[in-house]
């Protein structure tokens, strides 16, 4: 006998067995049991359906590259980031903008200088500003606002010379300007900013007092990045004030020598990011 | 007919089939199943080829040991993750896995003298440390040294370490290593990176500002107009740096700033 057509096969005691019903064939037991089928091997060439489907893997296609993970109940492809963590590039605001963050980027190291106070006309210095530096977890922000401080200006003989602007990085941390020459007190040196809201948050260096016979000395609005222009000397013109773009971000501004010649603006702040995935 | 009992349902050769008891269906070969399995029940048995249970496993991913999947947790992100910064004597404590530490460590500033003479910066230590295995470390932070009057030589700095790793030493005060010469810059040791701070300006008839040192500059340079400037507003400068020299005469030089220790976490 080739083929025997029939609708259920049972045991011989007529409890366990396969019924059809449609195109299907069931695992049926009467006594209520487990009705369990056990096999060597199983080849499916179909699909799978049913309450068990967690345990095979999901529809493949469109996930190339991605790893399964999963939720607790059922399984999902997603895209592998563990051993990429790493740094990966840096964000360099000379002015102000908006930060957005890189794909995949998980964590921004933010440094935030000030801009540096202006340079009198007698020998005074700018301050510095002031310097603030923090580690932000950015899985859950996509961007933030960044301010930048311009260029503050150097005087002549015997002007209060700008205070220079605050920097900061949306409301995380921020950096204050140094202060002009003769700004916190006549014939002073600015003092420098400060830094404020970040882990590290620190002051800038001040400028040089008023003298004669020079302008600021080398170590004079030093602030993070660095100090201020090359100091002038009257064959040199406004010296220091022509190469006042010749200084580092945030640096006070070189007091020019007396007189006549024009104290060197304080430079604009500056705010670096460096991602890190 | 419509229903069949029997024990066992076999091919012509008697080699595959179903096997019926009263309480299992069992193939001994190969099931083939052309069109849609349907599951019920739960799965059983000594595969290797289906996914483990979820029961437990949110947030993990599958690997294979080469012979069954199992679910275990991604393997941790290497990255940065927090800073410590000291800016006074204390412990570190290796906060829970993190695996390397750059370390940055700038002794205290050398103070200002009374004739314009400038202190010297303090030197700075750089180093990339793996801490896997180390808990804590003791950071030795200086403190400030003492700005003088004419004709006084002013406070060295002192050293800031972080444990027995790296080190940086003071600056030196003015006139300390040569009267009327500004204070030489201290250095770093035990890094990988060690460097000289900036030294100061030299006596001279008005006032400097310091040395400045990794961080920054020193204090602005005051006038005889605001008094003793520079020493009043000696903590508006950067950790490190030197005192500004006072002008002459009769004015205080600025007293050298404070080290710092700031140590940047990466997991």
């Amino acid at each position: 006998m080739s083929s025997l057509k029939v609708l259920n096969i049972y045991d011989v005691s007529g409890n366990c067995g396969l019924t059809r019903s449609g195109s299907q064939w069931t695992i049926t037991r009467n006594d209520g049991g487990d009705r369990k089928l056990t096999v060597s091997t199983l080849q499916i060439d179909g699909s799978v359906t049913g309450n068990q489907t967690a345990r095979f893997l999901p529809s493949q296609s469109g996930q190339s590259g991605k790893v399964l993970k999963s939720n607790g109940s059922s399984p999902y492809w997603e895209t592998f980031l563990g051993p990429q963590g790493n740094l990966s590039s840096m964000s360099v605001f000379t002015s102000g903008g908006t930060w957005s963050r890189p794909s995949g980027v998980r964590y921004a190291h933010v440094q935030v200088i000030g801009g540096g106070g202006g340079g009198g006309g007698h020998g005074e210095g700018g301050g510095a500003g002031g310097y603030s530096e923090e580690i932000i977890n950015v899985e859950g922000v996509s961007t933030v606002s960044v301010s930048v401080s311009g260029e503050a200006g150097g005087t002549y003989y015997r002007g209060g010379a700008g205070n220079g602007g605050s920097s900061s990085f949306g409301s995380y941390l921020s950096a204050s300007g140094g202060y002009g020459a003769n700004r916190n007190h006549q014939h002073n040196g600015g003092l420098g900013g400060v830094g404020s809201g970040g882990n590290l948050n620190i002051y800038g260096g001040g400028g040089d007092q008023h003298h004669d016979g020079g302008s600021s000395n080398a170590n004079s609005g030093r602030g993070f990045w660095g100090a201020c222009v090359a100091g002038g000397h009257p064959q040199g013109g406004n010296f220091s004030h022509n190469h006042q773009s010749h200084s580092p971000p945030g640096s006070g501004g070189n007091g020019g020598y007396f007189n006549g010649h024009r104290g060197s603006n304080g430079r604009p702040g500056l705010v670096v990011v460096t991602h890190y995935l | 007919m419509s229903t069949l009992r029997v024990a066992a349902i076999k091919d012509l050769t008697g080699n595959t089939g179903f096997v019926l008891s009263a309480t299992t269906v069992q193939t001994n070969n190969t099931l083939v199943i052309p069109g849609t399995l349907q599951i019920d029940g739960s799965i059983t048995g000594s595969t290797n080829s289906i996914l483990p249970s979820h029961s437990g496993q949110s947030g993990k991913m599958l690997y294979t040991n080469g012979t069954s999947p199992y679910w275990d947790n991604p393997p941790s992100a290497d990255n940065i993750s927090s800073m410590s910064v000291f800016t006074s004597s204390g412990t570190w404590n290796r906060p829970s896995d993190v695996k390397y530490i750059k370390v940055q460590v700038i002794g205290g500033g050398g103070a200002g003298g009374g004739h314009g003479e400038g202190g010297g910066a303090g030197g700075y230590s750089e180093e990339v440390i793996n801490v896997e295995s180390i808990s804590s470390v003791y950071c030795t932070v200086s403190g400030e040294s003492n700005g003088t009057y004419y004709r006084g030589g002013a406070g060295n700095g002192g050293s800031s370490s972080f444990g027995s790793y790296l080190s940086a030493s003071g600056g030196y005060g003015a006139n300390r290593n040569h009267q009327h010469c500004g204070g030489l810059g201290g250095v770093g040791s035990g890094g990988n990176l060690n460097i000289y701070g900036g030294g100061g300006d030299s006596h001279h008839g008005r006032s400097s500002v310091g040395g400045g040192g990794f961080w920054g500059g020193a204090v602005a340079g005051g006038h005889p107009q605001g008094g003793n400037f520079s020493h009043n507003h000696q903590s508006h400068s950067s950790p490190g740096s030197g005192g500004s020299g006072g002008y002459f005469n009769s004015h205080r030089g600025s007293n050298g700033r404070p080290g710092m220790i700031v140590i940047t976490h990466f997991k």
